[in-house]
């Protein structure tokens, strides 16, 4: 089975409300969702809440941890803020993706961190090479 | 790996997009893209390159629900009209998924 995690990381409510939806919408498929909450995201108002009850109520798990997340794709919603750094506990690895202004956040042990930089400057080839071999997180 | 999803739901990452797409297809990879919230005003403001991910194979698609947010029309822009189901079956369908958020 898929297992998909949506990072809600954003200060914008209407943009944390699209991210519960396609939580719920990922979950179409059959595929198991993790969400996890970056602590002062913003409030999602009332969709991000039915959407938050729907995916508890059929048993997915709605309190990730950000930085721990084990899953094949993972959806990082994210606005760019400062987030964590501290060293992790080894879990699957993953390649950290970093848009240019951006800085990576919490690396674990066996993650791989490509600067993408500006999309002339960016090399594809070697990007798609680290997406064949770890699931990618964009930041 | 022989399927990439790419999901675009941010403003200004469209050449990102576009740039994995095209490398992708010269690998002969099969490449799918799904784009909601920003990520449709994304396309709408460059047709340029929605036309050249047509061009290359690439099967675009876009929330419909999002669109009618944004008050772009899909059609004009020679992009399907999906759901979130789509986006579901993106990531069924890939090996790897990359997203833009």
């Amino acid at each position: 089975m898929t297992t998909i995690a949506i990072v809600i990381d954003h200060r914008d409510p209407a943009t944390v409300a699209e991210a519960w939806r396609a939580a719920v919408g990922v979950s179409l498929r059959g595929a198991r969702v993790i969400v996890a909450v970056r602590p002062g995201s913003a409030d999602g108002g009332a969709g991000a809440a039915r959407a938050r009850a729907t995916l508890a109520l059929f048993g997915h798990a709605i309190d990730g941890d950000p930085d721990q997340l084990e899953a094949d794709v993972i959806e990082h919603w994210y606005d760019g803020a400062p987030t964590p750094t501290a060293a992790l506990a080894a879990r699957a690895p993953v390649v950290h993706l970093v848009r240019a202004g951006r800085a990576v956040g919490a690396v674990a042990p066996g993650d791989r961190v490509l600067q993408l930089g500006s999309p002339a400057d960016v090399d594809f080839d070697r990007v798609l090479d680290a997406v064949a071999a770890a699931p990618p997180r964009v930041w | 790996m022989n399927r990439l999803g790419l999901v675009l739901a941010s403003a200004d990452d469209l050449a990102l997009v576009a740039g994995l797409a095209r490398a992708a297809v010269a690998r002969r990879l099969a490449v799918r893209v799904f784009a909601m919230h920003a990520g449709v005003r994304a396309l709408a403001g460059d047709r340029a390159a929605v036309a050249a991910l047509g061009d290359d194979g690439v099967e675009v698609v876009a929330c419909a629900t999002s669109a009618d947010a944004a008050g772009v029309d899909l059609a004009a822009l020679g992009v399907a009209a999906g759901s979130q189901d789509d986006h579901a079956a993106l990531c069924a369908w890939a090996d790897r998924v990359v997203a833009f958020a």
